[in-house]
């Protein structure tokens, strides 16, 4: 029941997704059996469960036309990696409950948590701005989190639209950041 | 899979057939194919972890659950297609399907079915060749009845005769045999003019109200020669 749950959390695209992933998936692991052995009924199965590939497929396109969404809220459990350091940076987030932790890898390749970060705050800004730099950080949840996932389209459109908005971004500098140039 | 390909290779009735026909070609795409679902799905589960519909990871299920997919259905259809035209396949059902494979390979069978098999007409899909409306290979209808049987099978429910839901339709049988010499050159097969006659044609007379019948199965009464 636990992996199940963990295949199904997120937002609703994203149980689709999971969805989608079982029914090909299954479909994969009968068809791997089925020709393997040759078994009949097997076979039959396999052939009765074509339709379940055309299920996950019409999924998947829905999904994938959903993903090009300008927010997506993407709930994560502890422990995970929503960015990774060196990757590019290509959305930002906005953490609506939870805590994450900003967390540097040190020349030696250990790791150092530089930072915590809680609802209301952002991060991810600063690489997408800055030509998709890569990302200088790692971001970890340490709590269960709920994080807005913006999309760079719809953020440069608040960005370069609205002054206010880059304004509050600039004064909300992701704090953390002060702190790793000052770490230079 | 490879002992099964390399029984295959041996050939049926002895005869030698070589690796790669389509059939084995088509096997082996499926599998490959269901390997790599299976890579992509499995790798996305990795590498994405909780963001699984995010930009990067849409691209590698395109592969994994769209494009390789689309790909699979036709080889998954074709392999099941053509391996079910074999009469291994009708024969491994081995209670209900038994009785007519030992019918039709009997060295001394008197039936259509008998007879047709020492004249090696379609080696290794015997049962398909004059079986073409049935299950997998007929219509959906057909598709949900071979399903029925395959669940009568597994819980033992059928009933011994076994019945054709429908008669065996004339069409079967003139697919090969229409225009052969054999066939024509019988009169009661002809209306004047030497065209197939329009009672054979529209199903009024069935091949099996002159001929031998198609199965004579121990202990069913069919079991006479009707035609001379
Ligand atoms: C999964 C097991 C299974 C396989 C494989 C199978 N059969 Fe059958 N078949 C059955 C059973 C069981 C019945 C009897 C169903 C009933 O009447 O209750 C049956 C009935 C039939 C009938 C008469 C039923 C009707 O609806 O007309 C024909 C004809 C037949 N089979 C031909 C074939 C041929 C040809 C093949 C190979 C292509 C084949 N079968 C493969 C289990 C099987
Ligand atoms: C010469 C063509 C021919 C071949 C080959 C053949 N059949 Fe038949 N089969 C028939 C005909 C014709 C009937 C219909 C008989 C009737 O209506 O009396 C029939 C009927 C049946 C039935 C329904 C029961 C009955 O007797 O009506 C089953 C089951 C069946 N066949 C299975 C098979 C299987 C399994 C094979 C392969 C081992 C096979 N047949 C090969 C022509 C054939
Ligand atoms: C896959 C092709 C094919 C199908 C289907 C087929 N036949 Fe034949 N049949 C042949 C061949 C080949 C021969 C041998 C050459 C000949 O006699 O014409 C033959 C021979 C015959 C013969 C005479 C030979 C003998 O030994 O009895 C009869 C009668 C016959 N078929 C009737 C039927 C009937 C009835 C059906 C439908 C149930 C049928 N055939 C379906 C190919 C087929
Ligand atoms: C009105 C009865 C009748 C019907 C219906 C009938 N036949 Fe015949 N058929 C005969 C007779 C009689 C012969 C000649 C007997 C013989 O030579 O053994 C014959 C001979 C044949 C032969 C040649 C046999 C050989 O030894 O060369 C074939 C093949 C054949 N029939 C196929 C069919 C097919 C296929 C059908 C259905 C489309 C069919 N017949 C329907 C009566 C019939």
């Amino acid at each position: 029941m636990a992996p199940l749950k963990k295949l199904f959390r997120g937002d609703w695209p994203a149980r689709l997704l999971a969805l989608a992933q079982i029914l090909i998936g299954s479909v994969a692991v009968i068809g791997i059996a089925t020709v393997v052995t040759l078994n009949t009924y097997l076979l039959l199965g396999f052939a009765a469960m074509q339709v379940l590939i055309v299920a996950g497929v019409v999924l998947f396109v829905v999904v994938a036309m959903l993903a090009q969404r300008g927010m997506v809220l993407e709930h994560f459990g502890p422990g995970e990696t929503v960015i990774r350091q060196g990757d590019p940076g290509r959305n930002v987030y906005v953490i609506k409950s939870g805590t994450v932790e900003i967390v540097t890898t040190r020349p030696d390749g250990s790791m150092e948590v530089a930072d915590r970060l809680g609802p209301g705050d952002h991060f991810g800004d600063v690489a997408l701005l800055h030509h998709s730099l890569p990302q200088r950080f790692t971001v970890r949840t340490a709590t269960p989190a709920q994080i807005f996932r913006i999309s760079p389209a719809t953020f440069v459109q608040l960005y370069s639209n609205l002054p206010e908005f880059r304004e509050y971004l600039r004064q909300r500098k992701e704090p953390h950041l002060r702190q790793l140039e000052r770490m230079k | 899979m490879f002992s099964e390909i390399w029984h295959q290779m041996q050939g049926v009735h002895g005869v030698y057939l070589q690796w790669g026909t389509a059939l084995e070609w088509n096997i082996l795409f499926t599998f490959v194919l269901c390997v790599l679902i299976l890579v992509c799905i499995g790798l996305s589960l990795v590498l994405y972890r909780g963001r699984q519909t995010e930009g990067n990871a849409l691209w590698l299920h395109l592969l994994g659950l769209c494009i390789f997919p689309l790909f699979l259905l036709p080889f998954a259809n074709f392999t099941v297609f053509e391996y079910s035209k074999q009469e291994r396949f009708c024969a491994s059902c081995h209670a209900s399907m038994d009785p007519y494979v030992a019918d039709m390979t009997a060295p001394d069978g008197k039936s259509l079915a008998a007879s047709h098999y020492q004249d090696r007409f379609a080696p290794g899909e015997e049962c398909y060749a004059c079986h073409a409306n049935y299950g997998v290979h007929g219509t959906f209808t057909a598709k949900l009845l071979g399903l029925r049987d395959a669940w009568r099978e597994l819980t033992g429910t059928y009933t011994v005769p076994i019945k054709m839901t429908l008669p065996f339709p004339n069409s079967l049988c003139l697919k090969c045999h229409n225009g052969a010499r054999n066939f024509m050159k019988e009169d009661s097969h002809t209306d004047p003019g030497g065209v197939v006659a329009r009672d054979i044609l529209e199903d009024k007379t069935l091949c099996t109200d002159c001929h031998l019948p198609g199965h004579m199965i121990a202990g069913q009464p069919k079991g006479a020669m009707k035609a001379s």
